[in-house]
């Protein structure tokens, strides 16, 4: 059972950072625009 | 100091600055796929690979595409790890018929080892088989420090490339770095070290009889190769439990020197790696000096703390001074070969260097010595880290610094013709609070539940540095202990099994989203208005944000720990 238990605790931690690479993924900006700024940059 | 004392500096540093661009101009050439004098002999071997697993080395990868490759390379191996472990007393190659692992530990040093962390709640030699240490173990010295160089040279692609999309390919950068880069190193240091006096053997314990006519058991194995590799891939775990203190792990002065440069040559190296890569060595050249100068800050704190002693020692009339016969300083948990210089110089260099190898008793060095390995984990050993993490942490500081420099000129950040805009900085700024919340987190729980104090030998002050040690090691994934803390529980082994997953791939996330993020973005000339990132200035500014952002994050904590028993032993009432 202990056995059982930690391999999932280890594939619960392997979810939770392929959850936080989706997260990531998620908060990119769209596409970039002229020169490479993005919407919201500080610009020159 | 000795003028022999002196002039083993200047040949470490001699051979560190010579090592550097040769092995970073072969990197760079083996990462960009060009030929390299063992590519007639490797090429094919490499070929064999890919076809044996069906990777098309050419298919590159998106920043989710290589992270996840990555994550599921990394757990399938910790997997293997903790099944082998687990059975270890059914398996062959166990002549000392050692005892299958428990669960917990198992489950941590599975972590450990497959993160190239290496934090050992056990001692090696009375506790794996041969089978565990090399099939389970020191193949993952290999795996874990590739899959960082590989994670770094992505990172390095990020910036490089101008309006792409991809990042390269996992498999291809794993497999070159293990057979261009670490092998090949460590087939020939492995045989230096066994003229040296390394055992290289399969044959199980010798026993011996002493010369009062005793028995003694000699525990050996194929503990040359398995330094060559923890040395290099700044693993740092060790064959034997007292690591690079032990006689058959570092024999000689030369086998401390050879140790010492190897801790170091892949992070110098991948430094200039970087700089050749994005085309400008001086790039490379600036975040070198800004490591070198954290790195001798921290000695000229932990060598004369150590060398003077413990004054309350000076004040009992006890002389701390070296003789013909003693080295002098504080000489407690330290190996008589080494004394308290090198022991010091150790010390800073493996913390630093993310290698966590150790020839000294951490827990036993002054508060001022224990606290330079302290804070060089808890800076991100990006001085110069670890193999791959620490180029790209200190890349994440430097676009910090950039930012922070961008805001006092007025001017978009940029960093080498990259627009830097709020999801980079954002992502940076998570990739520096990741294992800042982990180690606080877990060090505050640990100091107030019975679970997390039961462990501590120490009580005090030097009880809270224990702990704090303890998981700002693992979660920076240094692995070297500060000791005196009793982690081999349930308790320290799932929490630390915790923070070192969190502190290692957690934390990569964000910054290979950064490297996603920047690789489509064009890079861009200089012009009048741009910060130059190549400078003496820039250095400067880089050490300050490291020192402001991660050194002041730190300093109530340290407060609680190392400094105010500095504080106490002064004063002379440390042991009220």
């Amino acid at each position: 059972v202990l056995d059982v238990v930690l391999v999932a605790g280890l594939l619960a931690l392997l979810a939770l950072s392929l959850f936080f690479i989706v997260g990531c993924a998620a908060l990119e900006p769209p596409e970039t625009g002229r020169h490479g700024e993005v919407s919201g940059s500080v610009r020159d | 100091m000795t003028w022999i004392g002196l002039l083993q500096i200047v040949i470490y540093v001699a051979l560190v600055v010579v090592c550097t661009p040769l092995l970073g101009n072969y990197m760079a050439k083996v990462f960009q796929g060009e030929m390299v004098f063992l590519s007639p002999v490797v090429r094919p071997l490499e070929r064999g690979f890919y076809r044996l697993a069906g990777v098309d080395e050419q298919q590159e990868m998106s920043w989710q595409r290589y992270m996840a490759a990555m994550l599921l390379f990394s757990v399938a191996g910790a997997l293997a790890t903790y099944a082998l472990l687990r059975g270890q007393a059914r398996l062959p190659l166990n002549p000392d018929h050692m005892p299958g692992i428990p669960g917990y530990l198992a489950w941590q040093t599975a972590i450990s080892f497959a993160t190239n962390t290496n934090w050992q709640n056990y001692g090696g030699e009375a506790t794996m088989s041969y089978l565990s240490q090399i099939l389970a173990l020191m193949s993952h010295h290999f795996m874990s420090a590739a899959s960082c160089i590989a994670l770094a040279v992505a990172v390095i692609r990020g910036f490089m490339r101008h309006s792409g999309r991809t990042l390269g390919s996992f498999w291809a950068d794993i497999t070159r770095t293990i057979l261009y880069i670490l092998l090949p190193i460590c087939m020939v240091i492995t045989v230096v070290f066994v003229a040296q006096g390394i055992p290289q053997t399969l044959s199980g314990a010798a026993n011996a009889t002493t010369l009062e006519g005793a028995a003694q058991t000699v525990t050996r194995g194929p503990v040359a190769s398995w330094e060559a590799v923890k040395m290099i891939g700044t693993n740092g775990g060790g064959w034997f439990n007292t690591n690079s203190a032990h006689p058959f792990e570092n024999p000689s002065p030369l086998t401390n020197l050879i140790e010492l440069v190897m801790i170091v040559a892949i992070p110098f190296a991948m430094v200039w790696t970087f700089g050749r890569m994005v085309g400008n060595v001086k790039q490379g050249i600036a975040i070198a000096s800004a490591m070198t100068f954290i790195i001798v800050v921290g000695l000229a704190v932990a060598v004369p703390a150590e060398k003077i002693g413990n004054p309350a020692f000076t004040k009992l009339g006890i002389s701390q001074s070296s003789t013909g016969t003693s080295p002098g300083g504080n000489m407690e948990g330290k190996e008589v070969r080494f004394g308290p210089i090198l022991s010091a110089v150790w010390a800073t260099v493996t913390t630093s260097s993310a290698n966590g190898s150790v020839n000294a008793f951490h827990d036993s060095f002054t508060p001022l010595g224990g606290l330079v390995p302290m804070v060089n984990i808890q800076l991100g050993e990006i001085a110069p880290g670890a193999v791959g993490s620490g180029l790209y942490g200190m890349l994440i500081f430097a676009i910090v610094a950039v930012f922070v420099g961008g805001l006092m000129v007025g001017r978009t950040p940029e960093y080498l013709g990259k627009k830097l805009g709020i999801f980079e900085v954002k992502m940076a700024a998570l990739a520096v609070l990741i294992p800042i919340g982990t180690i606080l987190a877990f060090t505050a729980v640990s100091v107030v539940i019975p679970k997390g104090l039961s462990s501590i030998l120490n009580p005090g002050p030097h009880g809270f540095s224990e702990i704090l040690y303890a998981f700002s090691s693992q979660t920076n994934n240094n692995g070297s202990a500060f000791a005196g803390l009793t982690t081999n529980t349930n308790y320290y082994n799932i929490t630390g099994g915790i923070a070192i997953f969190l502190g290692h791939f957690v934390y990569a996330v964000p910054i290979l989203a950064l490297a996603g993020s920047v690789v489509r973005k064009p890079r861009a000339g200089a012009t009048a208005g741009t910060l130059p990132t190549d400078t003496p200035l820039f250095a400067g500014l880089l050490v300050g944000v490291v020192v402001i952002i991660a050194a002041l994050t730190y300093f109530p904590a340290l407060s609680l720990g190392p400094i105010v028993e500095h504080l106490r032993m002064a004063a002379g009432t440390l042991s009220g």
